[in-house]
């Protein structure tokens, strides 16, 4: 069986290349949001913060 | 005999002699399988398994050991964690033979402290998107409407009464917002509070299991299992309860969930210090989806593959859209994640917990994806994904209308937490009985 992997690439990036500025695209379902999200978060100041700061080892106890 | 009744009730029923622990199991398993028709929250009812682990606790009980408050308590897990020669299909059309080994941690714990396990719940494919041939769980209260996702199966089978306890997980509100849309009480732990080795490859960094039931004590009762204690949540007293109403969050509500949710806020006012406070949720559902769907598609392109066109349209869709995200977007999303972790932080330190509605409107009628509500709507669920603190949603008002209220409590006290909406629970339901 041939990996469905690939084509999944070259769709996810052939999108972001097809989003850019002089490229004319008419995205459908989550694509439309993902432009969204992206220029949502291209807006907001965020620069005094660290990006990894909130994560946290797991805490979870071992084994009783 | 089981339906409807809950973990301690359970319990009471067996330490007192009035039953066995298979003849609870066999009820709970009469109960579940009348249900399923009517609602599909099961992919595999695992009779088998029960009846072996009932006939074990009734061999305990007769030699006089005790194993804890979940002893001959029928339970249910999201179909996502292993379980030994049973299959783990992670609600997908492509995992139907999947049998991934041994039990999950957190099955192994709830073996150990006897709690029986009647079946693996279902849900969204992978946590997205849809099996064409599973079909979504339907919602007790209505069948014509979805039980929400993408622990709906888990919610379900705990608000039809058929079983008092279920896990679900919840990476984006996957256990909150079912367990508001069924009208019963889930809670989404600290990240890492709860073991999730055994587990299918999920977005790992927003992702907890959490349990579900009918009331918060039945909850913190699974949640002392399922972390590994052998005792119940330590006690927090009855001290000044600080809550801090989340501003601006019951934006968007529809009226019925609007006005419970505004009736329950007032009662907290009559007997708590209730203050409000103002958080930033700009950018916050941008940030979760974006993280969310990276780690997804990162977790799931290669173990998936030569599999992926079984999978759903959503699912594929997803990891297509987690590849086209630029490397320097992703880092936008974790610095915005920073800033939420330290504004919830810091209204945390002078209130014990927070408030805000758990969904805003009714159960879904359909299983669309996208609609302009679920990706870009005025949601407190998947924010805490981001940030890690725990939160459990209580319901609220009419069973299946929504209605509900999430309790965020401060990083890793989630006892703290649990205790805090103990009184929260006791408090609404004393003003929701008919006076007489």
């Amino acid at each position: 069986v041939t990996s469905p992997g690939p084509h999944l690439v070259e769709i996810g990036t052939t999108w972001w290349l097809r989003s850019q500025p002089g490229h004319d695209t008419a995205e459908t379902g989550g694509f439309k949001y993902l432009r969204l999200w992206l220029a949502e978060l291209e807006r907001i100041d965020l620069d005094r913060f660290e990006p990894f700061d909130a994560l946290r080892p797991p805490i979870d106890p071992p084994a009783a | 005999m089981t339906s409807g009744r809950s973990v301690s009730e359970l319990a009471a029923l067996l330490r007192g002699g009035e039953c066995s622990a298979v003849e609870i199991a066999t009820s709970a398993l009469e109960a579940v399988e009348e249900a399923e028709p009517r609602l599909r929250a099961f992919i595999t009812i695992t009779a088998r398994r029960a009846l072996a682990q009932a006939r074990a606790v009734d061999l305990a009980i007769a030699q006089g050991r005790d194993l804890g408050p979940l002893m001959g308590v029928p339970w249910a897990v999201k179909d996502v964690f292993a379980t030994e020669g049973i299959p783990t299909t992670g609600g997908s059309d492509a995992l139907r033979d999947h049998r991934p080994g041994p039990d999950a941690e957190i099955v192994s714990r709830m073996d150990r402290a006897g709690a029986v396990l009647v079946g693996k719940t279902n849900l969204h494919e992978l946590g997205w998107g849809l099996s064409r041939e599973i079909g979504r769980t339907n919602n007790p209260h209505d069948v014509s409407l979805g039980s929400g996702g993408s622990s709906g199966g888990s919610a379900a089978a705990v608000a039809c009464g058929a079983i008092p306890l279920a896990v679900g997980t919840d990476g984006g509100g996957s256990v909150r917002m079912p367990a508001a849309y069924c009208a019963i009480v889930g809670l989404k732990p600290t990240h890492g509070r709860i073991s999730m080795a055994g587990h299918l490859p999920a977005a790992w960094s927003v992702g907890d299991a959490g349990p579900m039931a009918r009331s918060v004590v039945d909850v913190a009762s699974a949640f002392s299992v399922l972390t590994g204690q052998r005792a119940g949540p330590a006690s927090h007293g009855r001290s000044e309860l600080r809550i801090g109403l989340v501003a601006e969050a019951a934006e968007g509500a529809s009226a019925e969930v609007g006005e419970a949710y505004a009736a329950a806020t007032s009662a907290l006012a009559s007997s708590f210090a209730l203050d409000e406070v103002q958080l930033d949720l700009s950018g916050a559902f941008s940030a979760w989806a974006i993280t969310y769907a990276c780690e997804l598609s990162d977790a799931l392109r290669h173990w998936l593959a030569g599999r992926i066109g079984e999978t759903s349209p959503e699912l594929q869709e997803i990891i297509a859209m987690g590849l086209a995200v630029p490397a320097p977007s992703y880092l936008q999303a974790q610095r915005l994640r920073t800033r939420l972790f330290h504004d919830v932080e810091a209204a945390l330190r002078t209130r014990e917990v927070l408030v805000t509605p758990g969904v805003l409107g009714p159960p879904p009628a359909t299983e669309d994806y996208w609609t302009d509500d679920e990706a870009t709507g005025n949601s407190w669920l998947s924010p805490l994904n981001l940030t890690g603190h725990p939160a459990v949603v209580l319901p609220l008002g009419r069973p299946g209308s929504g209605a509900s209220m999430q309790v965020i409590g401060r990083y890793g006290d989630d006892e703290g937490l649990l205790a805090a909406a103990l009184r929260i629970e006791e408090l609404l339901t004393a003003r929701s009985q008919p006076r007489s």
